[in-house]
């Protein structure tokens, strides 16, 4: 049951992040709802990663079939390097695009009413 | 060698957008570089293609790490066909002419423009390629994050609004899509495409991968801009560049439904996917809903645009009731409705941006009787409504046909009617558009004032685009003249 935890934890993360974007009006807000949505995928995949009684993924012998020692799977780690680029990229152009809707409407908030 | 080859061309796009980056903001040099680029991937593209319907399929190997540990690339037929139609997609946008894209883009920004783009045709051909789970979330992200910026980059101001909230239901989707990924990556412990298909059959009832498959599905839905989920569709592509607009509407959400085909037929199997399950009657009953909703919202607009947008949504839903037959058939049909579809609309929105242009408004009243001052256009411009309506002689009917025979080998009658309803009601939304272009309803006034003399074609429309609308107009009919050809030559890709 306790290794469960970390599973309902990303969901509850991520479950916040979709809240913060339906409720928030301002378009920040709106985008680090978006930031803490994808931080809920990035903790799901770590959990999946850890085994139990495993160390750090670093080898001390050469042939790493005859290793004994147990270790945590660095793959999906490896990939959230990868996806945690990909977020900042997302969060970066989304930040640009609200600079753009500054210059263009004079503020950052959705209009009531309208979208 | 042949690897080699592909492999270039997959390389040049990303080489020449950091090259139009670097020479600062040369406007035609970066045109050229970036049409040049295009007709070379076009060239390549063809090649590929020929290479693998003659010798089959190829996989590539990234830096020669075989497959359960490394990243591969699958050329198989149906992916490098759909390479093939990405990269011509490409090159009709681009050969619209200089004038328009200056016309439609600040001067500025032109060289950020042509990067921005080419980065997207390299995330679109990736995504098709792509034989392993991850790299295609990755290959989602480099499209989608792209396309928000070519979106955003337009003179309409409305358009970055609409690419933000396209950022967030787009990231959003892709999140799920990782997910997704995550729960097929921990029951089966790959995330190599090919490897993932030999473990299923032993893991077929383990719920992580059902809950996996729901979650993927869900994000590609999203992305396709099936019907409750197509806001972002209509936004975006309202608001955005006329010169643009071809090359969105044919690629992003056109892959993502190939994605999807994809996934319930080549990756999981129709058994799994339909088998004891309600995605057959989700997405059947959604896509009538976005069949009929695009249809009438197509009926009560009255901008040329708008029209061709909900025109598009309508196709959409043709396209998941293919996909929810279930059947093989139904997947075939599905494919050549892609492919109608991916050839008519390039094809109408780049002509309906000229009769934007030669009009200076897309609202169908202003447009009537435009067959006098472009002539070509308007008849270009019917052939391929001819096509989205499926009249025979165009490939659109070759797709209707394939899907109403599966519909009747699935017994689906309730479908069959609603299919015929919507039918007809994309012929009443086409021929509102065409009437106007044809007739003159308004009682004749001075010839002077009717046709502004600085609206002409040449100027507009390059003879080349001309002549390239014309001979995918030309190929649309001739899919369906051989089409019995024509449906033998998809069921050999798909298998």
């Amino acid at each position: 049951m306790i290794g469960k935890i970390p599973y309902f934890i990303s969901i509850a993360i991520m479950l916040v992040g979709v809240y913060g974007i339906a409720i928030n009006k301002n378009y920040l807000k709106k985008l680090m709802s978006l930031g803490i949505f994808q931080a809920g995928a990035i903790i799901f995949f770590i959990a999946l990663a850890k085994v139990s009684g495993g160390s750090a993924p670093i080898m001390e012998c050469v042939e790493i079939e005859k290793c004994s020692k147990i270790v945590a799977n660095p793959l999906p780690h490896v990939l959230m390097l990868t996806a945690i680029v990909v977020g900042v990229a997302t969060l970066s152009v989304g930040l640009a695009l609200i600079i753009r809707i500054r210059e263009e409407y004079g503020k950052i908030e959705e209009d009531e009413g309208s979208k | 060698m042949m690897q080699a080859t592909f492999m270039l061309g997959f390389l040049l796009p990303i080489l020449a957008s950091s090259g139009i980056l670097l020479l600062g903001s040369r406007k035609n040099l970066a045109y050229s570089i970036t049409s040049f680029t295009t007709i070379v991937l076009f060239c390549l593209s063809c090649i590929t293609f020929y290479q693998i319907l003659k010798h089959g399929e190829v996989l590539y190997h990234f830096g020669g790490w075989i497959p359960p540990i490394g990243i591969e690339f699958k050329l198989s037929k149906i992916n490098s066909f759909f390479v093939l139609l990405v990269s011509l997609v490409a090159l009709l946008t681009f050969v619209q002419g200089r004038k328009i894209l200056f016309y439609e883009v600040e001067a500025k920004k032109i060289n950020v423009f042509c990067a921005v783009f080419l980065i997207a045709v390299v995330g679109f051909i990736g995504v098709v390629l792509t034989n392993d789970f991850f790299n295609l979330y990755v290959f989602i992200e480099v499209s989608s994050i792209a396309t928000y910026a070519l979106v955003a980059i337009s003179k309409n101001r409305a358009s970055v609004r609409a690419a933000f909230y396209y950022l967030i239901i787009g990231t959003v989707a892709a999140t799920f899509i990782l997910v997704g990924i995550g729960y097929i990556y921990a029951a089966s412990g790959t995330l190599n495409i090919s490897d993932f298909i030999l473990k299923l059959p032993l893991l077929k009832d383990h719920m992580s991968i059902k809950l996996g498959f729901v979650l993927m599905l869900a994000g590609l839905l999203v992305k396709s801009g099936l019907f409750p989920l197509h806001n972002w569709f209509v936004q975006s592509y309202s608001s955005t560049s006329a010169f643009i607009l071809p090359f969105l509407s044919s690629t992003s959400s056109k892959i993502y439904m190939f994605l999807v085909v994809k996934l319930v037929f080549m990756i999981f199997g129709l058994k799994f996917s339909f088998e004891g399950t309600n995605i057959s009657i989700i997405l059947g009953t959604l896509g009538v809903l976005a069949m009929l909703v695009g249809a009438f919202a197509a009926l009560s607009k009255n901008n040329l645009r708008e029209i061709l947008i909900f025109s598009s949504i309508s196709q959409i839903g043709y396209i998941f009731i293919a996909i929810s037959i279930g059947s093989k058939a139904g997947i075939v049909a599905a494919i050549i409705f892609l492919i109608s579809n991916i050839l008519a609309k390039t094809s109408m929105f780049i002509l309906s941006s000229h009769i934007y242009l030669s009009r200076g408004s897309y609202s169908i009243s202003k447009l009537y009787d435009i067959k006098r001052q472009i002539p070509v256009a308007v008849f270009l411009f019917i052939i391929n409504g001819a096509s989205i309506v499926g009249v025979p002689i165009t490939v659109g009917f070759v797709a209707k046909v394939g899907l109403i025979t599966s519909l009747i080998e699935g017994q689906m009658w309730l479908m069959l009617s609603l299919v015929l309803v919507s039918s007809f009601m994309s012929l009443l939304y086409m021929w509102r558009v065409v009437e106007c272009f044809l007739y003159d309803k308004r009682g004749r006034i001075d010839s002077h004032e009717r046709y502004p003399a600085k609206f002409t074609l040449p100027r507009h429309m390059t003879y080349l685009s001309m002549f390239s609308l014309g001979k995918i107009t030309l190929v649309n009919i001739s899919c369906s003249v051989f089409f019995r050809e024509f449906f033998d030559f998809i069921n050999k890709l798909v298998s």
